[in-house]
């Protein structure tokens, strides 16, 4: 007589009530209620994410995936207890056998009856049969069983009240597959995939979930070109070769078979012996060979016609790689071509800055100036015993200039400091856009190589560094020397020809150009700190390019070399 | 004490030219200040304008690139969902 328990996990239990459990039994036990007990805490935090939805309060992004998460897992149970129930039917036709309570308990524990069961997890319709099957017989005696048990009824309970969890935790899934984005064409085209294939699907996109749309294209391209059997899913490819090595080894024992089957005829044909029941073994052997070799034939087609498929998916998935690689490349180069006019706009906007800061501190220098003297001159005319008030009224419009000239150049720089900062980060977007743009062009032909992913530093989302805009304090010492910059340029050109000059620095300012682009008058007066500021820009305006360590190093070179020359 | 008052006006007159002086340079630093502010204000607008028009191409180029990713992106699940009905589980 045996007995047999179910869990609501479909462990099965075999047991004599009459023998005593062995230890294995026994941890078996035990491994069963621990399940039980994660089974229960599944479905309070299900119970609790279904009630939240209920109350249309928002999940956060891992209750969602818990719902889905248990969802499966439900469906995976089901399908492990119908599984289960296959093999309790079995079981109960071959009571009478010893080895069924044995193959029962070795089932239990094989591995890929639960792949099997989460592959067809997602089943919308796997509720329907669950409906369905509560009208067998197998099903009813299990509920009974189900019902002994406490924590069995809690969980038929919660379950049956909330229908519309279920439900909604299944749109929940749906609503997964659309977030892949599938056009209508393809969403069709998934709809008709079979289920078990549609749980392939879904593992096989899970991954692009977390990708950013960005990125979509590149997560799709590696799928493509990557082993879509995943999960240890075993090629049909190289199941059918695996048969046709079988049967050509199982071809050449016969032939060997045959051989020796006609060498023993020839034999017992020269000893008079009888030779019927040998022919009708040589003829049995020619017979298997026939059919042998018809059946590696059948294999081979199938074979070919699956090596077709591949190489039809193959060619074509290189044609969609090769067309976007193609337009990319086609696009990128007039992108590049914009932006390194963008980045002689940007050489240009520090340029043209710096030259009206150095204008504008000019400007401020010669207020500063005018200050002085003003004072010099309010002194003067209260030795002369004026009055404050007539002072104040006399000096009042010069004042008045005085403060206008430097509120003028102080919201003037504001301005530009404010739109070169705007400027800049445009340049900087566009910068973003080409190098994210050729980024994904090169992760295109690093995924049709198949080259693995390369772990660098995320180059597009690096800062543009810009040279800033230093805001000088102006100063009004004496002794630093301004001349006018006509003369710090032909002083420049006159040093570059020192022999100890970096080649690449050896090309001579056009004096008249370089005014042109400042703005300045021959006799703008400018200090060593202004040409030191202006000349790096200029000559990156102009497409010199010195490493900046040798500019500034000659720089300072040159001040020190007119200091010597001027004593 | 004339002679004093002769001078005090002449000191006078000297310290309100002097005035007169300055005011015309502020006057004239003041015009530079604004002429360079005009000219500083048409030369980065001009250069804004350029930078503007740029970004506008790169950003409709990308937006180019963007539709082709989805069309190969379509292709690729097309191929992906016919593949894997191909496969055998």
């Amino acid at each position: 007589m045996k007995e047999h328990m179910f869990g609501d996990n479909n462990k099965i239990f075999i047991v004599e009530n009459s023998r005593k459990k062995t230890p294995e039994e026994i941890e078996e036990a035990k491994s069963y209620r621990q399940e039980l007990e994660s089974t229960r805490l599944v479905i309070a935090e299900t119970d609790r994410i279904n009630k939240k939805q209920e109350a249309k309060e928002l999940l956060t992004p891992t209750e969602k995936a818990f719902l889905v998460m248990a969802t499966r897992e439900q469906e995976a149970v089901r399908k492990l207890k119908e599984t289960r129930e296959a093999k309790l039917v079995e079981i109960n036709q071959d009571s009478a056998k010893p080895e069924a309570k044995v193959e029962a308990n070795q089932d239990s524990a094989k591995p890929e009856a639960k792949v099997e069961a989460n592959q067809d997890s997602a089943k919308p319709e796997a509720k329907v049969e669950a409906n369905q099957d509560s009208a067998k017989p197998e099903a009813k005696v299990e509920a009974n069983q189900d019902s002994a048990k406490p924590e069995a009824k809690v969980e038929a309970n919660q379950d049956s009240a909330k229908p519309e969890a279920k439900v909604e935790a299944n749109q929940d899934s749906a609503k997964l597959e659309v977030e892949v984005g599938l056009n209508n064409e393809n969403k069709a085209l998934f709809n008709a995939t079979p289920e078990e294939k549609k749980g392939l699907l879904r593992r096989i996109y899970e991954g692009l979930y977390k990708v950013s749309g960005v990125n979509k294209i590149i997560g799709k391209l590696e799928i493509a070109y990557s082993d879509l059997r995943i999960n240890g899913l075993t090629s049909k490819e190289e199941k059918l070769q695996e048969e046709i090595n079988r049967i050509d080894k199982e071809t050449q024992l016969s032939k060997k078979s045959q051989s020796s089957m006609q060498f023993l005829i020839a034999d017992a044909k020269e000893k008079g012996a009888p030779i019927a029941s040998l022919e009708q073994n040589i003829s049995l052997i020619a017979k298997r060979a026939e059919d042998l070799s018809r059946k590696k034939s059948d294999i081979q087609e199938k074979l070919t016609e699956r090596q077709e498929q591949r190489d039809v998916y193959i060619n074509k998935r290189r044609e969609v790689a090769d067309k976007l690689i193609g337009y990319y490349d086609e696009k990128i180069k007039p992108m590049e071509e914009t932006l390194a006019s963008l980045q002689t706009l940007k050489s240009r906007l520090d340029f043209k800055s710096s030259a009206i800061e150095i204008t504008h501190k000019k400007q401020e220098a010669d207020l500063h100036s005018i200050e002085e003297r003003l004072n010099s001159v309010k002194e003067s005319y209260r030795a002369e015993g004026r009055p404050e008030s007539e002072i104040k009224k006399t000096l009042k419009d010069l004042e008045a200039y005085l403060d206008t000239g430097r509120a003028n150049i102080q919201k003037k720089r504001e301005k530009i400091l404010d739109d070169k900062e705007e400027q800049e980060k445009k340049i900087a977007e566009a910068e973003r856009l080409v190098a994210l743009h050729k980024e994904k062009r090169d992760e295109f032909m690093r995924t049709k190589e198949g080259k693995p992913r390369e772990n660098k530093k995320d180059k597009v989302t690096q800062d543009i560094k810009t040279i800033p805009i230093e805001t000088e304090t102006i100063s009004t010492e004496q002794n630093i020397e301004r001349l006018p910059v006509q003369s710090y340029i032909s002083r420049w050109n006159e040093y570059l020809k020192n022999e100890n000059i970096a080649e690449s620095l050896k090309k001579p300012i056009d004096s008249k150009d370089f005014l042109i682009e400042t703005g300045w008058s021959d006799d703008f007066v400018i200090d060593f700190e202004d040409f030191k500021k202006i000349l790096p820009r200029y000559l990156k305006l102009k497409g010199i390019v010195v490493e900046d360590g040798i500019l500034n190093a000659s720089i300072e070179d040159f001040n020190k070399n007119k200091a010597e020359s001027g004593k | 004490m004339t002679q004093n008052n002769d001078t005090n006006n002449q000191n006078i007159q000297i310290l309100h030219t002097q005035l007169n002086d300055l005011l015309e340079e502020a006057r004239k630093v003041g015009k530079e200040i604004d002429e360079t502010n005009q000219k500083a204000r048409e030369e980065i607008d001009a250069i804004h304008s350029k930078i503007n028009d740029s970004l506008a191409q790169i950003k409709q180029t990308g937006s180019g690139l963007d539709k082709a990713d989805k069309e190969a992106g379509d292709a690729l699940d097309s191929l992906i969902l016919q593949r894997v009905n191909e496969l055998e589980e």
